[in-house]
């Protein structure tokens, strides 16, 4: 993982780099910003509609969007691109809450989707249950009972991170330790997981 | 502006940004840095899994107990006892509303989770619990209260009161959960309006010891629950 600074100047470099070269005309330019932001701008867009058909459509919607001004014009902070489709996906979110009518295009919709959707996320293709079942073998796993306490209270029951370590008689640091660590574990699990299915399918 | 990968992770954002805690220039700010990053991605998807699995677990009552259960004789005095089943009320009750709230609020995030409601059961409600008649496909999650009562595992039993019906529905080993509540999960369909009762039952030694036995009554008017008859 990059340091801070560094990453924040590669990021605005590229941005600043694919606004030019859209602006141009470059047809690679456009696929390689639908596949940096596609999965990204999906979550986003998921999470505001709960509604994954809608997410999708409305993805590909900000990006008709996005590569016909982009075409055309210059943004104002092109080494902000990603808060520039960040502004489009929210106020097309808005627009399909009120059930504005959806705009016709005529840009190929097909490769948008299929270049967004290049890398799945960490459990991407398993299923609820073999989810909960890696979940069970975390806990499982965890040396005590306090260590899932500090799980079941920051993602069952909401609780901030001050509460949980007042309830629990356990300092910031060691919170930040049972955390980085479970989820590292988890990450390893679902991993396996998938690897299993996809045996599995093979077989 | 974007968000530096030291902020995220020593303001918690991740967390706080799937709890709906962030303010909404804090979220303008994480959702810009995430849309370009998928290592970030893959960490918010990530703690997305485990509360969705943490969910599933504890709607099949699979949940490690809160805290251990700690039996003081003087409880066992009525007054007590008394004091202690209104107090495991108002808790019970107070986790719950927070508890269906929660759901509801994942359910709506990843439009899976089937309709379920919790409905809980105290030994302190007097004659019985009423409950409105559960929609078609809906599931209905008992909170059992096992009152003073202290096994480390119970066999609950749902069945309709009338004498020789067979049972809708029996779960053996279930452990106290969250608040001491044993949670018994009912298929909605099969609660039609009538009389029911909940047997609990506690394990002593694999020979199962009756606890206690709590009326249910499931009416057709639809409303969502009344507190006793």
């Amino acid at each position: 993982m990059k340091a801070p600074s560094e990453r924040d100047a590669v990021e605005a470099q590229t941005s600043i780099d694919l606004v030019r070269r859209i602006g141009r005309g470059d047809r690679a330019a456009e696929r390689e910003m639908v596949e940096r932001y596609g999965r990204g701008l999906l979550y986003l867009l998921r999470r505001r509609t709960s509604d994954p058909e809608l997410a999708k459509d409305l993805r590909q919607e900000a990006y008709v969007i996005a590569i016909e001004k982009l075409r055309a014009s210059p943004i104002d902070e092109p080494e902000r691109l990603g808060a520039y489709l960040r502004g489009i996906a929210i106020n097309l979110v808005s627009a399909a809450q009120r059930k504005t009518r959806r705009r016709a295009t005529s840009t190929d919709l097909e490769s948008i989707d299929a270049a967004s959707d290049a890398r799945p996320g960490p459990g991407d293709t398993l299923s609820r249950e073999q989810i909960a079942a890696s979940v069970r073998a975390l806990l499982d796993e965890l040396p005590v009972d306090r260590d899932r306490e500090v799980l079941i209270r920051l993602y069952l029951m909401d609780q901030d991170r001050d509460r949980i370590c007042d309830a629990l008689g356990i300092d910031a640091s060691h919170f930040n330790r049972v955390l980085f660590r479970a989820k590292q574990r988890f990450k390893a699990l679902l991993m396996q997981a998938a690897r299993r299915r996809k045996l599995d399918v093979v077989s | 502006m974007s968000m530096t990968r030291q902020d995220i992770e020593r303001r918690l954002v991740v967390e706080r940004y799937l709890q709906g805690k962030l303010t909404p220039s804090e979220e303008a700010a994480f959702e810009e840095t995430y849309l370009g990053d998928p290592d970030l991605l893959d960490q918010i998807e990530l703690a997305e899994r485990l509360r969705e699995g943490l969910g599933e677990l504890a709607l099949a009552g699979e949940l490690p107990r809160s805290r251990p259960r700690r039996r003081l004789a003087f409880l066992a005095s009525a007054p007590y006892a008394a004091a202690a089943s209104v107090l495991l009320a108002a808790s019970l009750l107070l986790s719950t509303v927070l508890y269906v709230q929660n759901a509801e609020l994942r359910a709506r995030a990843s439009g899976e989770i089937p309709a379920f409601r919790i409905e809980p059961l105290f030994a302190t409600r007097g004659d019985g619990h009423v409950i409105a008649r559960p929609d078609e496909g809906e599931w209905i999650m008992l909170m059992v209260d096992p009152g003073a009562s202290d096994y480390e595992t119970y066999r609950v039993t749902v069945r309709p009161s009338q004498p020789a019906a067979a049972p809708l529905v029996q779960t053996s080993g279930i452990e106290p959960g969250y608040e001491e509540a044993l949670a018994v999960g009912v298929p909605g369909a099969r609660l039609v309006p009538g009389d029911y009762e909940v047997i609990v039952e506690g394990d002593a030694d694999g020979e199962w010891r009756p606890v206690t036995r709590l009326p249910l009554h499931v009416e057709a008017a639809p409303q969502s629950s009344a507190p006793a008859r």
